[in-house]
């Protein structure tokens, strides 16, 4: 039968000191015995005998105490942990609910969960009608949106600002496009184990760019079990259209221009590999100027990319046709423009793929444009005639490539915002050229194939990025049960062309 | 499959050009013409192995040519077609896919030596 909590401390006291007499009884007798054993049997004087079983006892205390410390602590620490969960305390453990029923422990962890949410004090009944008029009025003309979701994720109120549109039952549904990896769904999904929870999106729309009256929020979550009135869920979603549509603005007017310049880039490097070609006896510098003319283009090529990959991206465009690939094969069509940009600034590249890899499942110019991405900024970053090493290796279901340069490295306070879209820290703002989009579309197609990416960095000893990518096998199934019709379709980085081996008339 | 004799239609008299240099430099006959209209015509002669199809074109757009080429019946069997694009959509992708096409690229992603790779890719 359960302990009630009144009960609970006094019984506990009883059993503690029980079990620690019992323990101590015990060992007390186990030494006196083997002091009487070497007295007796051992021929030692009993003043030897008594010392050795008297440091045995002091050995076998030294371990004994902590487990018995840790035993009567354990209470303790799984009242601490529940505490400390219903009080949003940050880097929280998993909230734990003890099983052992019969010492009244579940009981009491169970009764603090229940109190955090427990109804406040009622509202004075004189409270009147008027005063909740003003409420109303108030909640519903704030310049922020409200919006309350029961425990079903159903919306159940929205104020005037909230982004909502009825649906054809009047239903009100919420206009807000999260990403993928960091929707409300999945944060609603990840609260189930909390009683209380906080979350933040920024640059959040209600629309994708180019539709009309696209509006453009921070939004703010918050969760508790079992709200009043019904209420699980809020969302205040802040209008930030004036502060962020400049910059989307730009990035329209950003991507129309790198459209045209797609035509002269083609040009420039199409002919700089001719004159590579034709140019039978150039000096070492003039090989120089070509290579550098070289790595420009290519760099003003990837740039162009990163820029209509972000544009196709906001806009739900970005489609990736992932297929059977091999890390190796991907890397080395990459190695001979990679090489060349680590040899014009002075970096050395080394690459540790080994090609018994098992294969990826992978859109090949997208991963591509990662990996070059990667490279291109470690090699940006690091010392000259520093090192940059590229690795890969398998991670569970996932194969993991790293990118590991020994350069200026990053404080902690960049590192957290080094995927987000337009970033770019102080310090590179002022020594480096760039775009501050290229992470933020690398985090798009690693995240799109179903992966994940990383950074670590130590300042003045260099930064490591890795990403992941699901290995072929692992996912061949669902890839064959979805629009994989495409298996006679060789997509390259350039675009697709047909398996001739397949296709012959 | 062997391919000998190319027809790349593109207006750009650069790019036009570039390929063509390179094209004619590794032995393949070119024949480079500058609009959609004229293009359609020398195609359906049917004596290309190869025909390189840019989509912004005038008199005619690429596409336009592809859909008579390839669309209720194949009027050239004999030679396959590239469409090459620098405003690459899904649905011209899929049109292209759609009317037989037998490769989309994009032109700025594709460097001569690039696009002899992949020709001789058809060859094997």
């Amino acid at each position: 039968m359960a302990v009630k909590i009144s009960d609970y401390y006094g019984r506990y006291k009883s059993e503690v000191v029980a079990i620690v007499m019992l323990v101590e009884v015990f060992l007390t007798s186990v030494a006196g015995a083997a002091a009487w054993v070497l007295w007796q049997y051992a021929g030692l004087d009993p003043l030897s005998a008594f010392t050795y079983s008297l440091v045995v006892l002091m050995g076998v205390h030294v371990i004994a105490t902590p487990i018995i410390v840790n035993m009567a602590a354990r209470p303790l620490k799984v009242l601490w942990q529940a505490i400390r969960r219903v009080s949003n305390d940050p880097g929280q453990s998993p909230t734990i609910l003890p099983q052992d029923e019969k010492n009244g422990l579940k009981a009491l962890v169970q009764t603090v969960y229940d109190l955090s949410v427990a109804e406040p004090v009622a509202a004075p009944a004189n409270a009147d009608a008027t005063k909740g008029a003003i409420y109303q009025t108030l909640v519903d003309d704030m310049p922020v949106g409200i919006i309350a979701l029961n425990d079903k994720a159903d919306v159940i109120y929205t104020n005037t600002n909230a982004p909502t549109h009825p649906d054809s039952n009047q239903k009100a549904i919420i206009e807000l496009t999260f990403e993928k990896t960091d929707s409300l769904d999945t944060w609603l999904a990840s609260c189930q184990n909390k009683l209380r929870d906080t979350h933040i999106w920024r640059r959040v729309a209600n629309k994708i760019p180019g539709e009309e009256d696209r509006r453009i929020f921070d939004v703010i979550g918050y969760y508790r079990k079992r709200g009043e009135q019904g209420v699980e869920t809020i969302l205040v979603t802040i209008d930030k259209t004036t502060e962020y549509a400049p910059q989307e603005e730009d990035m329209d007017f950003i991507a129309l221009a790198a459209h045209e310049l797609r035509g002269p880039i083609t040009v420039i490097r199409g002919y700089l590999e001719l004159l590579g070609q034709d140019l039978q006896s150039i000096t070492p510098d003039q090989q120089q100027l070509i290579d550098r003319l070289q790595v420009s283009s290519e760099r003003l090529s990837g740039y162009i990319n990163n820029i209509l990959n972000v544009s196709r991206y906001d806009r739900n465009h970005l489609k990736l046709h992932l297929q059977e690939e091999r890390v190796y094969d991907i890397i080395a069509s990459l190695i001979p423009d990679l090489a060349l940009r680590a040899k014009t600034q002075n970096r050395k590249l080394t690459f540790h793929i080994s090609d018994t890899l098992p294969t990826i499942a992978a859109d090949r110019s997208s991963l591509s444009e990662v990996i070059s991405n990667l490279i291109d900024n470690a090699i940006k970053y690091s010392r000259d005639s520093g090192e940059v090493v590229v690795s890969a290796g398998v991670k569970g279901n996932f194969i993991e490539m790293t990118v590991k340069d020994f350069g200026i490295g990053m404080p902690g306070s960049v590192v957290g915002n080094l995927f987000n879209k337009f970033y770019r820290s102080h310090r590179s703002r002022q020594t480096v050229s760039g775009t501050g989009l290229g992470l933020y579309i690398c985090k798009a197609i690693v995240e799109s194939h179903g992966g994940s990416i990383w950074v670590r960095s130590v300042e003045g000893e260099g930064t490591t990025f890795g990403f992941t990518v699901p290995i072929y096998s692992t996912v061949a199934d669902k890839l064959a049960a979805g629009d994989n019709g495409n298996e006679k379709i060789i997509d390259t980085k350039e675009g697709w062309i047909k398996n001739h081996a397949m296709f012959r008339r | 499959m062997t391919i000998n004799t190319i027809l790349l239609i593109e207006d750009d008299l650069f790019i036009g050009e570039m390929y063509s240099r390179s094209l004619s430099h590794e032995g393949y006959k070119v024949n480079l013409v500058k609009d959609g209209e004229q293009g359609l015509k020398e195609a359906l002669k049917g004596t290309y192995d190869l025909i390189l199809l840019d989509v912004m074109l005038p008199e005619k757009k690429g596409t336009e040519i592809l859909q008579t080429l390839r669309g209720d019946e194949d009027k050239v069997p004999n030679s396959r077609i590239v469409v090459l694009t620098n405003y690459e959509q899904d649905e011209e992708s899929k049109l292209a896919m759609q009317s037989k096409a037998d490769g989309y690229l994009i032109k700025a992603d594709i460097t001569p030596r690039r696009l002899l790779e992949i020709i001789k890719s058809f060859e094997k």
